[in-house]
């Protein structure tokens, strides 16, 4: 704990000079990922596995997740020792268990292209120009008293019916070292399209080099709906083939 | 980081800083993370000002309210979202840029249909991203836009219509434009002090073409003028930049309010509806060359009535002779203007605007005072839109009952009372009707909450119902024999007593006092107001068109406070301006104005909040916006009224209306103001605005639950929201900021023992928040807890740790919750999942430990909670639910682990078998896997789904579900229960006996297998199954 506040500290020295010009949205990127461990570092993750436990109403469960590039992603929740994953997508097909049948079936067409559109492994500021993303600094907030810039990131828009509906994400960063405090995403399809949805990123701890939120949680309408904490955290694990895929 | 978490997961899972000055402690940040609910009611709702819908998607719409808003909807009307939560809430305008309708979204502020007790707007705002960012785009002073036009085929051309303030001069108005997208501004058609755009509208197939109508209006808080020479009705042809007045065929003289329209389907046909000097002149006007002449097509009452409300008219898009006119019941024609028929079908009155949808011809969307509805036959059957919780309060007011009921009432939707916490939450279900025409002030009888008393606009009835008969009778006082007529408010005051509860008093000019709950009353006062004869003429009011509504009764007594100390001090307010005071019930008067330094003439006296902590003190708030004076007065005295101090400060930005002492602190005030609610912690140095779930929408009325210590808002537009506990507040100090954690003391929490039914059948409907039925842990953080780890669990007696909580890491107030129970049990791993293990047994009640680890520190406070006092259960009877609830809950572990040692033995034992062993072990240890297999097959389910696949239940489902049925229910168990829970047991334990022997049995096969050099078969203890 000692060693992690002594760099936290020294990173804060380092960035002091770099918030006080920190006026583009590039800027901002760039003192985000000198704080989380440098663009190099960061662009060399090819995978992480996070073991942790979740809240979601009132019951706490564990949970794991495993991401991969470049936009795998699955996350299974364990009842009763059986893992059942809530959410999967290979690049292609989103899935989950029917929590009835306790077998696979791939999600709608419309959520896995939300999925595709939206999963982005390791950092969607990696080389975003190259992924066809905009980025815009749009202001500035308060979040749960850090003085935060507000990074406007716009993905590829998505087909909706019948309508390509903006693919938007907002993001909280702390002015002083571009710490990542909060983002807001909005829902594109379902019943919750439209809401946003705040994910506050905490307990940052450091992990091979690199600064990855330990506690992560989910509010709508300032309420809270969905926490994990991070008990385990892998950097680059070995995952089986197929792992990410609908199971046939 | 974000890269681990997709934020499409939650989808599918659930479709002070210290001031360096001595003793302020400043900052809105200081509230952290406290939040207010919102419970609506939408059962109602409330005025609507404007609809705009989507240009090709006729199920997206927008709704502008007067006092909530603007919402969204993108289903046709079932569900909205509000979007506009963190600016002032009333609403004139919403136009979508024609050509991103989805991305450009402009809002004109300030509602326009201009009653009464309208709110106000701060100019206009854009945005770019469909609503989750806003930009102010100038007009800070205009009060209320009533027009936004976009050219079709440049967004950055806008016209805006300004209406403008309506109780002051205010030169800004007319029709502005800009050509560099709201930049910059050039008022292209000017009004004047007292002129504004009513009307703007662009010819939707020539950009160039542009009709606007200016409207001579002001009121007073005694009067109102609808017209003169200014009003009338412009045409441009080249972009605004000229303007010509087209009257050819309209009456000569004075004009009011004109509503304009043009057919969508033919820019020649236009319809304008005219307020003129003579009654047979007003109503509807048709042009059908564009505007170069006019006929007066119909002059119906609906075409005719209260423009200054109702002009507005609408052409369908699809037919120009279909046309929808706004009104006192709203109606249509489908010739042309020629004949109309009235809208039935239930709809609430006061329609405001009406629009079509562009695809379908049938379906049309109106708001009226009582929020949205939708036809889908042209306008013959209509419904209305069950979510939009735009409820105007005028006042509030709650009882004692547990929970609490809220009382109070609504503009032009009578008188309600709801509860604060209801099964599945607050829906349209849990509120009931105590009066009709426009509620204001409702009171239930102090000690009989079956007595509740309401009333309607100036007085005209006090109700005094008997809710479980639902019988009301009319208690309002009545003029004696030498009495002058009696004048009461719109919003007239009255009130219960505080020290005797069949008092009631009421204010006309007079004020009164009844002993007998209505039924005889005695003045106690003479004339309190200033009794200014030139401001009671309301019978003339209204200008070219006479509105004697009421609203513009005057010189009469608003607010009414008796001490809580000393039942012989009243405190009386008068809409004119006085503050009074009797120290003697009533025998003698002192008028105390004039003690009152920089308080502007005649301004209204609000409300008076007579202290509870010193009968010398009491605050009074002023309003004077009905003078344009948009200022906050909020004062203060300690001496009875000899002196008065304003204790308004700059950081109030708006007039407020309401104050509430708290009931512990004395330096601790809440502030009911135009734009939202304030609070100050120091007796009114500092005042911080609290936005965590409260947009800025005018607070009329506040008031603090005493028993419960929640705050209760009675909101002009977005109905009821309560913070639930105060308490916090009561507690910050300089000490307490500056430490880096501080918890605060809460209460015991009463532990909620329900587990019944409810929440069936409110889909499409808003359903109020409940209140938060966990225990809280709240504490202070000197700053927001970004790196290393941070947990809070709570421990028992013993030490061990039974909850682990998600902590807030705000900087600020952070309010955690723990539902006082255990965790899930462990459950043996099958093929399907058995409910009842998702269940949590209560722990007992007492005091538990919280400890708060936040890096290499920790932090210890403690949690409280009692069991509830009205429970049905004894003791005894929880204690023999919660035993029982454990024991089953320790036999869930206890064959959880069984079966994962049987799996465990039976995989090593496998692993073993493949292997080139002796023929004896590798013959025992097929044995010893057979035996395993038959041990496990009746423990549990291993076939079959969780649904209609189910296979017939084993051992485990069998204690999962009796442990899910015992530890829902916190009294005692069921003789039932208890015998099968013995009879399990006893199961159970022969189950234990069999593992055992094939534990013994496994020690002889590990002895074979170590003579063979193998590693043995492993068993965990069952402490570290049940730690893993």
């Amino acid at each position: 704990m000692r060693k992690i506040t002594i760099s936290i500290l020294s990173i804060f020295t380092l960035l002091i000079c770099n918030s006080i010009n920190a006026q583009t949205a590039d800027e901002v990127i760039d003192m985000y990922f000198e704080t989380i461990g440098g663009k190099d570092k960061i662009a060399t993750l090819t995978s992480t596995k996070a073991t942790c436990n979740a809240k979601a109403q009132g019951m706490d469960l564990p949970v794991t997740m495993i991401s991969a590039a470049p936009n795998k992603t699955r996350m299974d929740m364990i009842f009763q020792g059986k893992e059942l994953t809530q959410m999967a997508f290979d690049g292609e097909t989103a899935w989950s268990i029917n929590f009835m049948t306790m077998e696979p079936e791939a999600m709608d067409k419309e959520q896995s292209l939300v999925i595709a559109s939206q999963t982005d492994f390791p950092d969607p500021f990696l080389t975003y120009k190259e992924k066809g993303y905009t980025i815009e600094l749009t202001g500035e907030e308060d979040v749960e008293g850090v003085d935060c810039h507000i990074l406007k990131l716009t993905r590829k828009p998505v087909m909706i019916g019948e309508k390509e509906e903006e693919n938007v994400s907002l993001f909280f960063m702390d002015k002083e070292n571009g710490i990542l405090i909060k983002q807001t995403d909005y829902a594109l399809t379902g019943p919750a399209k439209g809401s946003a949805v705040d994910t506050y990123f905490s307990d940052y701890e450091e992990v091979d080099g690199m600064y990855f939120a330990f506690t992560i949680v989910q509010k709508m309408n300032g309420t809270e709906v969905f926490s994990v904490s991070i008990e385990k955290f892998e950097i680059n694990p070995e995952i089986e083939d197929g792992y990410f895929s609908l199971p046939k | 980081m974000r890269f681990l978490f997709p934020i499409s997961f939650v989808f599918i899972i659930f479709q002070t800083v210290i001031s360096q000055d001595n003793s302020i402690i400043k900052g809105d940040e200081i509230f952290g993370e406290m939040r207010a609910r919102q419970i609506g009611p939408a059962i109602m709702s409330g005025r609507v000002i404007d609809i705009e819908v989507h240009p090709k998607d006729g199920n997206i719409f927008y709704v502008g309210s007067a006092g909530g808003g603007v919402w969204k909807t993108q289903d046709g009307g079932i569900t909205f979202s509000p979007i506009f939560d963190e600016h002032i809430q009333s609403i004139g305008k919403v136009k979508l840029d024609p050509i991103n309708p989805d991305q450009n979204i402009w809002v004109g502020t300030g509602e326009i249909w201009t009653r009464n007790s309208v709110s106000i707007g701060d100019g206009l705002y854009k945005s770019e991203d469909g609503g989750k960012k806003w930009k102010k785009m100038g007009f800070e002073n205009s009060e209320r836009i009533s027009g936004i036009e976009i050219n079709a085929e440049n967004s950055n051309e806008i016209f805006v219509g300004v209406l403008g303030p309506l109780w002051g001069d205010y030169n800004e108005r007319g029709v502005f434009k800009s050509s560099d997208g709201g930049l910059t501004w050039k008022n292209v058609l000017k009004g004047d002090a007292n002129t504004g755009c009513s009307d703007l509208f662009m010819d939707p197939n020539n950009s160039n073409i542009l009709y606007a109508s200016l409207w001579e209006f002001r009121r007073t808080a005694w009067s109102f003028n609808s017209g003169g020479l200014k009003s009338a009705l412009y045409k441009s042809i080249d972009g605004g930049e000229t303007w010509n007045k087209i009257h050819n065929g309209f009456p000569e003289g004075k004009l009011g309010r004109i509503g304009f329209a043009q057919a969508p389907s033919n820019s020649n046909v236009l319809y304008s509806v005219l307020e003129t000097e003579n009654n047979k002149d007003k109503g509807l006007y048709k042009s059908e060359d564009g505007g170069e002449s006019w006929l007066q097509t119909n002059n119906d009452f609906e075409l005719a009535i209260r423009p200054f409300y109702f002009s507005r008219i609408v052409v369908s898009p699809h037919d120009e002779n279909t046309i929808a006119k706004a009104g006192y019941l709203g109606s249509i024609s489908k010739d042309g203007g020629n004949t109309f028929r009235g809208i039935q079908s239930n709809v609430h009155p006061d329609i405001h605007d009406f629009a079509f949808h562009p695809k379908d011809v049938n379906r049309i969307y109106l708001g009226c005072d009582g929020g949205v509805y939708r036809s889908f036959d042209g306008g013959n059957i209509w419904a209305m839109s069950m979510s939009l919780p735009l409820s105007q309060y005028y006042h509030v007011t709650t009882d004692n009952a547990t929970p609490f009921n809220v009382y109070g009432g609504l503009q032009d939707n009578g008188s309600w009372i709801g509860v604060s916490s209801a099964d599945g939450g607050i829906g349209s279900k849990n509120w009931i009707s105590v009066g009709a025409g426009d509620g204001f002030r409702v009171y239930p009888h102090p000690e009989d909450n079956n007595i509740v008393y309401s009333e309607m606009q100036g007085a005209e009835n006090i109700w005094r119902t008997d809710v479980k008969r639902n019988e009301a009778k009319i208690v309002k006082p009545y003029p004696e024999a030498d009495d002058p007529k009696l004048r009461f408010n719109w919003n007239a005051s009255f009130a219960t007593g505080l020290h005797n509860p069949d008092v009631l008093f009421a204010g006309s000019q007079f004020l009164h006092r009844s002993e007998d709950r209505g039924e005889s009353w005695n003045k106690i006062s003479p004339d309190l107001t200033t009794n200014d004869k030139s401001k009671q003429n309301q019978s003339e009011s209204g200008g070219l068109s006479t509105d004697n509504s009421g609203a513009e009764n005057h010189c009469t007594i608003f607010t009414i406070g008796e001490s809580p100390i000393n039942e012989k001090i009243i405190w009386v307010g008068t809409d004119d301006g006085n503050v009074q005071m009797t120290t003697d019930g009533g025998l003698n008067w002192t008028n105390l104005t004039k003690n009152i330094p920089g308080l502007p003439k005649n301004t209204w006296v609000y409300h008076i909040e007579p202290s509870s902590f010193d009968e010398n003190t009491a605050y009074a708030v002023f309003d004077g916006h009905t003078q344009n004076d948009m200022k906050a007065y909020v004062f203060k005295t300690t001496d009875s009224g000899k002196s008065w101090k304003n204790i308004a400060t700059s950081e109030i930005k708006s007039f407020a209306r309401s104050i509430q002492e708290d009931y512990v602190n004395p330096n601790l005030l809440y502030l009911g103001t135009e734009t939202g609610l304030y609070i100050t912690l120091d007796g009114g140095k500092y005042w911080g605005q609290f936005t965590n779930n409260i947009p800025l929408v005018a607070i009329h009325h506040l008031t603090l639950h005493e028993r419960d210590n929640s705050l209760v808002m009675g909101t002009h537009g977005r109905g009821i929201i309560i913070i639930d506990d105060v308490t916090p507040l009561r507690q910050i100090n300089n000490s307490v900021v500056s430490k880096p954690v501080h918890f605060f003391e809460k209460a015991p929490k009463i532990m909620n023992e329900g587990g019944g039914f409810g929440g069936f059948g409110m889909a499409g409907e808003y359903v109020g928040e409940n209140p938060n039925s966990s225990a809280e842990i709240a504490y202070y953080l000197d700053k927001r807890h970004t790196f290393g780890k941070m947990k809070i669990e709570i421990l028992d007696d013993e030490g061990k740790i039974i909850a682990d909580l998600s902590p807030g890491k705000s900087k600020g107030i952070n309010v955690v919750s723990w539902n006082y129970r255990h965790k899930m049990p462990k459950i043996a791993e099958g093929k399907t999942i058995t409910f009842g293990g998702f269940n949590t047994p209560m722990v007992p009640p007492g005091t538990y430990k919280v400890r708060m680890t936040k890096g290499k520190d920790v932090y210890e406070s403690k949690i409280a909670i009692e069991s509830d006092p009205n429970s049905s259960h004894t003791k005894e009877e929880r204690m023999a639910g919660y035993e029982a609830a454990m024991r089953l809950y320790n036999m869930n572990e206890q064959l959880a682990y069984i079966i994962a040692q049987i799996d465990g033995m039976s995989d090593g034992s496998k692993a073993i078998i493949s292997k080139d062993l002796p023929k004896k072990l590798s013959k025992a240890i097929v044995e010893f896997n057979e035996g395993l297999a038959i041990l496990k097959k009746p423990l549990v389910v291993m076939t079959g789904d969780n649904y209609v696949g189910a296979a017939e239940p084993e051992l485990r489902e069998k204690i999962a579900n009796l442990y899910g049925d015992v530890a829902g229910y916190v009294g005692k168990p069921s003789l039932g229960q208890l015998k099968n829970m013995e009879t399990l047991d006893t199961q159970l334990q022969t189950v234990q006996n069999e593992f055992n022997e094939k534990v013994k049995q496994l020690e002889s096969i590990n002895k074979m297998l170590e003579k063979e050099g193998l590693a043995p078969i492993k068993l965990s203890s069952l402490e570290a199954f049940i730690r893993a």
